[in-house]
């Protein structure tokens, strides 16, 4: 479920330029993940930061791999 | 149509295949400029993010074309084309080092559209001039207020895609960059380029099949790939617009001829940053530029001269030729 709802507060995240600002400013991981769940908590996204740090993990997996497809 | 709106400010890093479609991603380079040497330099960098990590956007390949139709970008000022390791990075730096300037410097989702009939013969030359246009549109999306200009660096095999290339802005200055062959052929024999390795470019362009391919040297293979370069480049010459610059008159022929060609004027601020960029070498930019001209030709082989005379000498001197610079 919470998978379900992180997905969801991405869609929302890129359909929404402020948001992606807020995100965008922050390059420091931790600090990133934690604003991340906040965002997300605050619009009713209900997720952890093990989530976001798990979507991480696989997205900058996918992306090292992405010549492999 | 939906998608397009949603694009704004967003950059396309990618164009890769699923379900047999083109797909594109897209990233927020945000602040980030293109100044390194090549586009995945600045591109990978901008991945090591973890906004972009996690919000990389990915849309059908008509996002292009939809973004497009709302939103032009700045429209080429200038294409640069070249054999391979003949001082075309230098140009592409010094351009880079100006706030005016978007400079793309061998762009892989340029490449994977300009070779998508060869993924899928199903998809027509129209299509790819139609996703190439918009892609380039796309990459010339102003993101600060200084950039005015959009210049394109091609990896050396597309010299073979000009007339696509020239049906699609035909009004785009573009130049060929040039230089011996020998220092060429010198310059891949120390470290090979995969512009000059099998699988470059299609057999049948070099009239050979692939099981000749493996009979041959690499540096055969790698002389016939320049003389096909240069063929292409003299062959799309008589079509206008095209410049051939030689090695040899590189740097200050940025200031003089090809500033003339691709109509471009600097202030004393804009000539002092390009000077300072040429003096660095331009693949690595922490390093001092030194020129091995001289290094290059004591360290070629007879086998390899013979290579050159026989397959790219008669066309670097049409090249020089047809130069004005």
């Amino acid at each position: 479920m919470s998978q379900e709802n992180f997905e969801q507060f991405r869609q929302a995240v890129l359909r929404d330029p402020a948001l992606q600002r807020q995100l965008r400013a922050i390059s420091d991981r931790e600090q990133f993940i934690a604003l991340t769940q906040q965002l997300g908590a605050e619009r009713g996204f209900s997720f952890t930061t093990e989530d976001v740090a798990e979507a991480l993990r696989a997205n900058q997996r996918a992306w090292i791999e992405r010549w492999l497809q | 149509m939906m998608e397009a709106g949603h694009l704004s400010g967003w950059t396309p890093i990618r164009v890769f295949w699923r379900q047999s479609r083109p797909q594109v991603d897209w990233i927020l380079l945000e602040e980030k400029r293109f100044t390194e040497p090549f586009f995945e330099q600045t591109t990978g960098q901008a991945m090591h993010h973890p906004f972009n990590q996690l919000f990389r956007r990915q849309t059908p390949i008509e996002a292009l074309l939809d973004l497009e139709s709302i939103s032009q970008g700045i429209a080429p000022s200038g294409f640069i084309f070249h054999m391979s390791r003949c001082g075309s990075t230098l140009i592409s730096q010094m351009l880079a080092a100006l706030p005016s300037n978007i400079v793309i410097s061998e762009a892989p989702p340029i490449d994977t559209i300009l070779r998508a009939h060869l993924r899928d013969p199903a998809i027509t030359d129209d299509e790819r001039l139609a996703w190439f246009r918009a892609m380039l549109n796309a990459l010339g999306q102003r993101r600060h207020a200084t950039e005015s200009r959009l210049f394109i660096k091609f990896h050396a095999w597309q010299t073979l895609d000009l007339p696509l290339i020239r049906r699609a802005f035909p009004d785009v200055p573009w130049i060929f960059v040039y230089r011996d062959p020998l220092e060429v052929m010198v310059s891949h024999e120390r470290n090979r380029g995969g512009q000059l390795l099998p699988g470059s470019v299609r057999p049948a362009l070099l009239g050979l099949d692939i099981s000749a391919l493996g009979q041959m040297t690499l540096d055969e293979y790698g002389a016939r790939v320049l003389a096909l370069f240069c063929d292409a480049a003299l062959r799309n010459y008589e079509s206008g617009n095209g410049l051939f610059v030689n090695y040899r008159q590189l740097p200050e022929s940025v200031f003089s001829s090809l500033s003339d060609f691709f109509k471009l004027s600097y202030n004393a601020d804009e000539i002092e940053r390009m000077r300072l960029a040429s003096r660095f070498d331009a693949k690595t930019p922490t390093l001092t530029f030194k020129d091995d001209t001289e290094e290059k030709r004591l360290e070629a082989t007879n086998a390899l001269r013979r290579l050159a005379d026989q397959w790219v000498v008669p066309l670097y001197e049409k090249l020089i030729a047809r130069s004005t610079c």
